[in-house]
């Protein structure tokens, strides 16, 4: 069995007096492809946001590479939604990649050489080299969701997380974001909150249903049968309209 | 009209001025971009509190001052630290009993009246030499800590969260921050006046974020800017025998207009010749 990276264990946490999450348990191995869907508010977010420390929990343990996160979260490459970027921020391509850079403890307020060489690394990677000089508030969606995405990878991260990357990006551009997603797994754990179950079926090792609890469905769960067989209630948004898939939990 | 170089007074205005561009062009594009408008306004009009307070206890104003200013900016920090957009109740409050206090200070000064007007306004022309000497201290000590902090506090504006996931110390930085603006605010209200920090910490970042591809580029374009502005509004205020720190504004204030009729009509000329 592969290393343990992730393990969280009997996680509360609640906002203004709200509760958000009760009672989860996690365990993310190395090398895992991990989706979280749930209805919006779910905590998806939050959960995310708990496991690389941003948030603190009510009550609960976390541990990432068996540390605490304050102490570990910065081997993690975090993605977050586009939505809460600064857009009117003067700042190019590039300066966003290399914000990725930063390694905590280091002194080194500039950018060396090899900043520069591990900026264009990713940034080609991702396609988006093209538009390194362009100021970000000019950028489309998608261009601005794979910036996000390149200035996680540019970190060297051993673990992925990624709110919602497709929010803004058309199916091609999907198509293209998975394979590349893929192909990163090989080398790196991800954690991938998503609406969209077409990842989660095609792509996923395994599927965390958040609503204020978690329920884990391991590979051996995900089939083709599994939009009936799961049982999260979550409304999923698809094709611009919601449907129930999952049916109810019973608890 | 360039005579008017030949005097001493209006040749330390202009320096000063400059010097006040400095601080409000680089410390105001930190204010700009990181939202802290109202909170700056908030520490500008508490201020005031800290000017009463010297004035009743006869101590040295630029002492009492800072003192009682940096004290509120603190104390704005922690509470606005962990909710940012939603902090604007608190600082109102205390942007309100900063004021008052320092009215209230005034009266109970026998025989002291203050002239409000210098508060609001300043007189830049009055300004001494010590007052040179400890804004152009300030002004080095900003641009020496802001390009040391540059990518960090780049970082910071553009994405908290992943910043502070980088080590970026984000906490440390905006009470830094806060406190800059505090310091600055008092420099420059002894020289120019309350309503002068506020139109110069805004309005020349507002014009060059318009054109900035960078935050360094911002910074520098928004002091040219606002030395460009000071300049003006003070030969104005020579020539017509004006109120230099409302000149300053008008001249601040048209060139605000003038950008923003600028970038309406690069739009629209965009938008014909596709």
């Amino acid at each position: 069995m592969s290393r343990e990276i992730i393990r969280v264990e009997d996680l509360w946490f609640s906002y203004n007096g709200h509760p958000v999450l009760r009672e989860v348990d996690l365990v993310v191995r190395e090398k895992a492809f991990l989706a979280l869907i749930g209805p919006n508010g779910g905590g998806k977010t939050t959960l995310l946001k708990l496991m690389l420390g941003l948030l603190k929990p009510d009550r609960g343990r976390i541990r990432i590479f068996d540390a605490p996160p304050a102490a570990a979260a910065h081997r993690i490459g975090y993605v977050p939604q586009g939505i809460h970027i600064e857009k009117g921020l003067p700042v190019t391509a590039l300066d966003v990649v290399l914000m990725g850079r930063r390694m905590p403890g280091s002194k080194g307020r500039g950018h060396g050489n090899r900043d520069k060489i591990a900026a264009r690394h990713v940034m080609e990677q991702l396609g988006i080299w093209d538009l390194r000089d362009r100021p970000v508030r000019g950028l489309s969606g998608g261009q601005r969701q794979r910036l996000l995405i390149a200035r996680a990878l540019a970190t060297e991260p051993e673990v992925l997380f990624l709110d919602e990357p497709t929010a803004n990006v058309d199916a091609k551009g999907q198509g293209e974001l998975y394979d590349l997603l893929r192909a990163l797994n090989a080398r790196m754990t991800i954690l991938l909150v998503s609406h969209d179950l077409m990842v989660v079926s095609s792509h996923c090792h395994a599927v965390a249903c958040v609503n204020e609890r978690l329920h884990y469905h391991d590979e051996a769960e995900i089939t083709d049968e599994m939009m009936g067989a799961f049982q999260c209630p979550v409304d999923l948004i698809a094709h611009g309209h919601p449907h129930r898939v999952l049916r109810s939990h019973e608890d | 009209m360039l005579e008017i170089l030949q005097f001493d007074f209006f040749r330390h205005a202009l320096i000063v001025g400059f010097l006040a561009s400095i601080l409000c062009g680089v410390i105001g594009t930190l204010v700009v971009i990181n939202r802290l408008v109202f909170l700056s306004g908030g520490i500008a009009h508490a201020a005031y509190g800290g000017i009463g307070l010297s004035i009743f206890f006869g101590i040295p104003f630029l002492a009492g001052t800072l003192g009682f200013t940096l004290a509120t900016a603190l104390v704005m920090a922690a509470i606005t630290f962990h909710a940012k957009h939603r902090s604007d109740t608190v600082i109102g409050v205390i942007w309100a009993v900063g004021m008052a206090l320092g009215v209230l200070f005034v009266d109970l000064t026998p025989g002291y009246h203050v002239d409000l007007m210098s508060y609001l306004f300043g007189s830049i022309l009055t300004v001494t030499r010590i007052d040179l000497f400890v804004l152009t201290g300030t002004s080095l000590f900003v641009i020496l800590s802001v390009g040391y902090f540059y990518h960090d506090l780049s970082s910071m504006a553009f994405d908290e969260e992943f910043a502070r996931l980088r080590g970026v110390p984000v906490g440390g930085l905006y009470v830094f921050l806060v406190c800059m603006i505090a310091v600055a605010v008092v420099l420059i209200i002894r020289v120019v006046g309350l309503i002068l920090v506020m139109a110069l910490m805004t309005i020349p970042p507002f014009i060059a974020e318009g054109y900035a591809a960078s935050l360094r580029s911002m910074m520098i374009l928004a002091v040219a800017l606002s030395a460009l502005f000071t300049g003006a509004g003070l030969f104005l205020a020579f020539a017509f025998n004006l109120t230099s720190g409302a000149a300053i504004i008008l001249a601040a204030a048209a060139g605000f207009f003038l950008s923003l009729g600028l970038k309406r009509l690069s739009l629209r000329w965009k938008k014909n010749s596709p």
